[in-house]
Parts: structure tokens; C-alpha cells; sequence
């Protein structure tokens, strides 16, 4: 009797001979990933791009790695992509948020303790400002990381690069955050190597 | 976690979700998706008459950016290549891998015997045994008992069983009609086959008389099919009951047999019983 859940690496080599077990993939991992599209894009070009992103992987599955259980890292890399493709229109989406807001302060009299007063919201639109300037590189890694919870190793898996290139990028994007937001909290990571850190740290 | 990362998550978090807009999005998405799932499917179907596939055309559409929208376009088209659902809203997607494994289990593997027994009940009928051989892969042998009688064909010849003169009469039976007569064996799930293909199909889970089963409702879309209810083990997916316009068929097996010398056997009346007497009619009997 079937019991068990198959696993999303088994869903996609299932899917090369009958190509509807795709659909079930589907059905597991769409609100997620619409979700993180939505965070980054906007409703309407996450609709679009939620299309998009699992057509070019039903397309691609076949070089989908199987060894990886989970196959959510691998479509977020996919929208990722489609994502870098459309940047100046996030870019757009993050400066007209800040300019709605009305955002007229400077990020660097926010302070570390005034941050913690703060509700989200109400920085939203200096973390939209900082973000718009932020290199497609480092934003892609930053928000895997903080909006779709990727580790860095789910990183490097999900855009092609070294684990050890996704914390560099993590930590860079980090800094250069807490520059234009003016925070002077450690930004410094565990998992990051450092000049002074980075022999003994594991990678 | 850093405080950037709480930032961020925190902003994440306040932006509020549209139920709606999440819905449509998923909805568009999936129609895309299925029209790809079609379309690799149409390509690998063989070209009818040289024509061109519509499915190239729908795949190459499909990389581009306007796909939610060619998508929308081809979703009714893809559906049906999908689950044969003509319907608006076409079943969800899990009720679409389920309704693929039903199929899957009804065309069975090549080389296998193909083994069933039932009970059908025709609508306003009395019940009636039924038990079928036949080969899979659409060769067109089978043995099979209904009505009380009991009967075979192979390719070239049909053999008819006397129980009470323990008698095979066997005839030689035409190539173009043994080509006709192919896809008629008979097999009572084949209606499950045609109610899923034509009609909208959902799939919940239940139990059917203690067995952890499927039951689909199937609602037809044109009036030349049956519409009704019919349950499949979750375990195989294997037909257990069709209750429809037709009838009621009960399966009390249905099985896959391996294509054993001993097996083959039970194809043809002949080597079923043989120790029957064989009588051979002419071409024209």
C-alpha cells in the first residue's frame, strides 16, 4: 500500500516518462515560491513570473539534481533569475515604494536602538531604498536567505555559485545594508569567514 | 540571524498576503504549466497526416514572457490532453496525477495478461458474471465468459464453448474484422476508461468496503458517456466498484498476469479446456 510521501527528487525523475507528476511538484512548492516572488516583484509581475519560473522548470527538470531532496531551492533559483531579468523593474518597485512613503530622512539617523523601537513597517521604506541600490548579486543571496530561509548552502545550490561565494555575498550584502540603513549592530555572521576567521571556519 | 535579516523578515512578514490575487496567480501558473505538460505530451504523440503539431507551437510560446496568457489560451486544450476534462474548470491537480495513475492502470503493460472478474448489473438488468483474458497492448485477444456463455479470439480465429456438450466450435475470423473487433473485448473498465477521458474527474479519499480507496466522480461532458461514481484501490489503483448511467460493475479482480505459457492458455477456449471436443467450421460458417 502507498504511504509515503514521494520526495521532490523522485517527483521530477517520475515526471521525465510521465510528465504529469510535475503537477504535484507544482501543488507543493507554488504558494512558497509565489510568495517570495510576490516579496520581490510585486503581485503582477509574480504572476507572471510564477508561470514562468515552473514552465522553465518542468522544461529543465531533467537537469534537475537528483541527489537534492528538495527541489524548492532549484525553483528559487530559477525565479531568481527570471527576477535579475526583470531587476530595473524591482529597482523601480523599491524606489517608487520609498518615494510613496514619502521617505525623506537619511538612513543614517536610524540607530541601532531606534531600530528596535521601530515597527518593520515603518522602515519598509529605507530597507525598500537600501535594497534598490543593493548589486543583483548580493540582493538574489540576501533575500533567499531572509525571505525564502535558504541556508547558504541552499544558496550556492540554488544559483550555481560556491557555498563559500554565497556567504561572501551574504555578508557583503549585509554590511552594505547596515551602511545605508546607518545600523551599527554586528552584521557579522558565524557562518561567514572572515580575514581573521575565515581558516578555522567551517565551510 | 543578524539584525538585518530580522529587518527584513520582519518587513517580509508585514506585507499582508491577497488571498485572491495568490489564487489567480497559482491558478494562471498551473494552466501554463499544464498547456507545457500537453505539449511535451503532443510531441511525442506521432504527426497525424503531416500536419504541423500544435504543441511546438505551444511549447515555443510557452518560454516567453506572455506565457500566463497563452497559457490561459491553451488551458481548456491542455486539460484535455491532461485528464480529457472539457470542462471550465478542469479537476485539481492532484485529482489530475491520481486520474493519470487510474489510466495508467487501465492501459496496463505490454505483454501482460490482463485478468478480471466482476459482477455487472446493467441499469434496469439482472446481474451477471463476468470474466475476462486478454492480452495487453490492444492485440485483440482475449477469452472471455458473460451472458453465460464463453468465447475467444485471437487474430485469426474465434472459438465458442458449449458447457453442455463440452464442445469448442472454432471459425476462422477475418483479418478486417478481428481489426474491428479489437478494441471490443468486452472489459467493463474500459467505461471507467471513457467516463475519466470524457468528463471532469475529482478524486477523494475514502475506504470501499475496508480497502483504503479513491472514489471519482466523474461528470461527462457529452451525452455519449456515462457519468457516475467509481472507486479505485489507493494501493494500486486498481477499479473496485463503477456505479454509473450504465450500471453497477463490482470487480472482485483485476490483475496483471505474466505471460507464462500456462497463463497464455487460459487466452483461448481451446486451451482452457482441453479436453473439449473441437469442432472447426468453414470460412463462411
Amino acid at each position: 500500500m502507498r504511504t509515503t510521501t514521494p520526495s521532490d527528487a523522485v517527483l521530477v525523475r517520475r515526471s521525465l516518462r510521465h510528465p504529469e507528476e510535475f503537477e504535484v511538484l507544482f501543488e507543493r512548492h507554488a504558494a512558497t515560491v509565489l510568495r517570495y516572488l510576490q516579496l520581490r516583484v510585486g503581485h503582477s509581475l509574480a504572476e507572471e513570473l510564477m508561470a514562468e519560473t515552473f514552465v522553465r522548470g518542468f522544461d529543465a527538470r531533467r537537469r534537475f539534481d537528483s541527489r537534492r531532496a528538495s527541489a524548492l531551492p532549484w525553483l528559487y533559483g530559477i525565479a531568481s533569475n527570471l527576477i535579475r531579468m526583470h531587476f530595473r523593474t524591482e529597482e523601480r518597485r523599491l524606489r517608487a515604494y520609498r518615494a510613496a512613503a514619502g521617505l525623506e530622512t537619511q538612513p543614517g539617523d536610524l540607530t541601532a536602538e531606534s531600530v528596535e523601537r521601530l515597527h518593520a513597517s515603518e522602515l519598509a521604506p529605507a530597507i525598500a531604498a537600501a535594497l534598490a541600490a543593493l548589486p543583483a548579486a548580493q540582493s538574489d543571496v540576501l533575500l533567499l536567505h531572509t525571505y525564502a530561509e535558504l541556508t547558504p548552502d541552499e544558496i550556492a545550490e540554488a544559483l550555481g555559485i560556491s557555498t563559500g561565494s554565497a556567504r561572501k555575498r551574504l555578508h557583503r550584502a549585509r554590511r552594505f545594508m547596515a551602511e545605508r540603513l546607518g545600523l551599527n549592530g554586528n552584521e557579522e555572521d558565524e557562518t561567514v569567514p572572515t580575514a581573521t576567521t575565515g581558516a578555522l571556519t567551517k565551510q | 540571524m543578524t539584525q538585518i535579516d530580522e529587518l527584513l523578515r520582519q518587513t517580509a512578514n508585514a506585507v499582508e498576503r491577497d488571498a485572491e490575487a495568490e489564487r489567480h496567480a497559482i491558478g494562471l501558473a498551473q494552466r501554463a504549466l499544464s498547456a507545457a505538460i500537453a505539449a511535451e505530451a503532443a510531441q511525442d504523440r506521432p504527426r497525424a497526416n503531416g500536419q504541423r503539431r500544435w504543441g511546438t507551437r505551444l511549447r515555443r510560446r510557452a518560454t516567453g514572457l506572455g506565457l500566463a496568457v497563452a497559457g490561459a489560451a491553451a488551458a481548456a486544450i491542455a486539460l484535455v490532453a491532461l485528464v480529457g476534462s472539457t470542462g471550465s474548470g478542469g479537476p485539481a491537480v492532484a485529482d489530475a496525477a491520481i486520474i493519470r495513475h487510474v489510466r495508467a492502470e487501465l492501459t496496463g503493460p505490454p505483454g501482460k495478461i490482463l485478468h478480471e472478474a466482476a459482477t455487472v448489473t446493467p441499469s434496469g438488468g439482472s446481474p451477471m458474471l463476468f470474466e475476462l483474458w486478454a492480452q495487453t497492448g490492444g492485440t485483440g485477444v482475449y477469452r472471455v465468459i458473460k451472458y453465460g456463455s464463453e468465447a475467444s479470439q485471437s487474430a485469426t480465429r474465434n472459438e465458442v464453448y458449449n458447457p453442455s456438450t463440452h464442445t469448442v466450435t472454432v471459425s476462422p475470423l477475418p483479418p478486417a474484422i478481428h481489426a474491428r473487433e479489437v478494441a471490443h473485448s468486452g472489459d467493463p473498465a474500459v467505461e471507467l476508461k471513457q467516463m475519466v477521458n470524457s468528463g471532469q474527474a475529482t478524486a477523494t479519499q475514502t475506504t470501499f468496503h475496508g480497502i483504503p480507496a479513491f472514489e471519482l466522480r466523474i461528470q461527462a461532458s457529452g451525452g455519449q458517456f456515462a457519468n457516475g461514481t467509481a472507486y479505485v484501490a489507493r494501493s494500486d489503483y486498481r477499479p473496485l466498484e463503477i456505479d454509473s448511467t450504465k450500471g453497477r460493475i463490482v470487480f472482485s479482480t483485476y490483475e496483471y498476469l505474466p505471460a507464462t505459457p500456462a497463463n497464455d492458455a487460459l487466452l483461448a477456449v481451446t486451451t482452457a479446456h482441453p479436453g473439449a471436443t473441437v469442432v472447426n467450421q468453414t470460412g463462411n460458417g
